[in-house]
C-alpha cells in the first residue's frame, strides 16, 4: 500500500479530486433533490423496517462499485480505487441530504437519533447514485474515452439493474404506485408489462449500441430480445418488487396487489434501465 | 514547487488517459464515508435487534396557555415513549367543569415517530386557566 505513506505534503488537495469532489455534490443534489423534497421520504426514514434499511445502504455500497467500474468520478486503475470512489460518494451524499434537510426544516430538536438516521440514510441512498453519476453526466471528458471499457454481457446486465433502481427508488416512496396498481384492471396491467417491454426494447436497441455499428451483424434480432429486453425486465420487475418491499409498500398486500404494483413501478423502471447505457 | 509527488505509484502515460490511483486525501475522505455508513448500519441493526416491537405509547403535557385574539391557545407537546410510529393521531383536549365538559377541542399529528415528539396547539374560547384542562390522545393509524 505504497499510496497509503503519507508523504509530507500528501493531503494536499489535488484540484482534479476538490473538483470531483465539487461535481460529486452537484450530482447528489441534482439527482437526489426530487427525493429530498418528497414528504413520503421523509416519513419512510422512521416508519420503515430498519433493517431492510440497513440491507439497502449496505447493497448500496456494492452498486456504487459497480456502477464506478463503469463510469463514476474517474478512470479508476484497480479496484480498490473504486471502493474508495464509492465510500466518498456516500459520504458526499450524506453530507448534501443533512445540509438540504435542515434547511428545509425536516431535521429538528425533539427528533430522535432513530429519526434522524434514518432519514438522513435513507437520502443517502439516490443522493450517492446521483453524485456516482456526476462525472458521467456532468464531467468534461470526451465519450470516447469513457467508452473505453465496454462492459460485458454481466456488466449489461447490472447497469440495467442500476439504472431500474434509480428510477424505482424515485417513484416507489409514493402512494400513487400503490394507489395506480389498485386501479388498473389485470388488462390494464398485462398491457402495461408489455408497452414497458416493448419501449425496452425500443430503448436497447437503438441506445444500447450507440453508434450503430456496435452491434455485430450475425446477432438475430430475436437474440437481441431475449437476452437484453427480455432478461432486463425480468431484471426490472425483481428491482421493482425488491424496492416496494424495501419501501414496505408489499406488507399485507396480496400477490395480485404485489405484481400490479411491480409492474407500475417496473414501467419507469424499465425506461431507467434501457436509458442506463445512455446516462452512464 | 518540488517534484516531491512520489505517493503516485503509477507514472502519468503520455497521451493515454491515465488511471489515477488514490491519493491519502481521498483515502481520508473514503475512511470517513465508510466509518459514517458502518456507523449507519449498525445503529439500525442494533435498533432493529434491541428496540421489540411495542406499540406506540403517547404521552401529552402541556407546554404554555397563552391568549390569542380568538380565545386561547393551549400549547402541548406529543412524545412517542414506544416502539412504532403513530400516524394520523388525534388530539383532543377538555375544559371539565367538575363533570361536565365545558369546551372540546381537537388536533391531528400527522405523525409521531417512535422516541420523538412532536408539537401541536389547541385553542379554546374559554379559559383553560378557569377550568380543569384535560388531554387526551384518542386513536393512531399505522404508517
Amino acid at each position: 500500500m505504497s499510496t497509503m505513506i503519507a508523504s509530507p505534503g500528501a493531503f494536499k488537495a489535488d484540484p482534479a479530486f476538490l473538483r470531483g469532489l465539487g461535481r460529486a455534490f452537484a450530482g447528489a443534489l441534482i439527482f437526489a433533490l426530487p427525493m429530498l423534497m418528497t414528504m413520503e421520504m421523509w416519513q419512510l426514514g422512521f416508519y420503515m423496517d430498519p433493517l431492510r434499511l440497513a440491507l439497502l445502504l449496505g447493497l448500496t455500497i456494492p452498486t456504487l462499485v459497480g456502477l464506478s467500474r463503469f463510469g463514476g468520478m474517474r478512470p479508476t486503475a484497480r479496484l480498490r480505487d473504486d471502493v474508495a470512489d464509492a465510500l466518498v460518494v456516500l459520504l458526499v451524499a450524506a453530507l448534501a441530504a443533512i445540509v438540504t434537510l435542515y434547511i428545509f426544516g425536516i431535521l429538528t430538536p425533539g427528533m430522535s437519533v432513530r429519526e434522524v438516521v434514518g432519514k438522513i440514510a435513507l437520502q443517502t441512498v439516490p443522493g450517492s447514485f446521483g453524485a456516482m453519476l456526476a462525472r458521467s453526466q456532468l464531467g468534461d471528458e470526451p465519450e470516447s474515452k469513457r467508452d473505453r471499457d465496454t462492459p460485458t454481457y454481466w456488466g449489461e446486465l447490472f447497469l440495467m439493474g442500476a439504472g431500474a433502481l434509480f428510477l424505482a427508488f424515485n417513484m416507489a416512496p409514493t402512494e400513487e404506485m400503490v394507489l395506480i396498481a389498485y386501479k388498473m384492471s389485470a388488462w390494464q396491467a398485462v398491457a402495461l408489462a408489455l408497452v414497458s417491454l416493448g419501449l425496452m426494447h425500443a430503448f436497447v436497441y437503438a441506445l444500447n449500441f450507440r453508434g450503430g455499428s456496435a452491434r455485430p451483424q450475425d446477432i438475430p434480432a430475436w437474440s437481441i430480445f431475449a437476452r437484453f429486453s427480455l432478461v432486463g425486465y425480468a431484471i426490472v420487475l425483481s428491482v421493482s418488487l425488491f424496492t416496494l418491499w424495501v419501501f414496505s409498500r408489499t406488507d399485507g398486500a396480496g400477490l395480485q396487489e404485489m405484481v400490479s404494483a411491480s409492474i407500475v413501478l417496473g414501467f419507469p423502471g424499465a425506461i431507467g434501465a434501457a436509458a442506463a447505457r445512455l446516462l452512464l | 514547487m518540488t517534484p516531491a509527488s512520489d505517493n503516485q505509484s503509477k507514472p502519468p502515460v503520455g497521451p493515454q488517459p491515465a488511471l489515477e490511483s488514490t491519493s491519502p486525501l481521498e483515502w481520508l475522505i473514503a475512511a470517513l464515508g465508510g466509518l459514517l455508513v458502518a456507523a449507519a448500519l449498525v445503529y439500525m441493526v442494533v435498533f432493529a435487534i434491541m428496540e421489540p416491537e411495542r406499540p406506540p405509547a403517547v404521552t401529552l403535557s402541556v407546554n404554555a396557555i397563552s391568549t390569542t385574539p380568538g380565545g386561547y391557545l393551549v400549547s402541548f407537546t406529543a412524545a412517542n415513549a414506544g416502539g412504532a410510529t403513530a400516524a394520523g393521531l388525534q388530539v383532543s383536549g377538555e375544559l371539565l367543569q367538575g363533570e361536565a365538559v365545558v369546551e372540546t377541542s381537537t388536533s391531528t399529528i400527522d405523525y409521531l415517530p417512535q422516541h420523538s415528539e412532536r408539537r401541536g396547539g389547541l385553542f379554546f374560547s374559554a379559559n383553560p386557566a378557569d377550568h380543569e384542562l384535560s388531554l387526551r390522545a384518542h386513536g393512531y393509524s399505522e404508517p
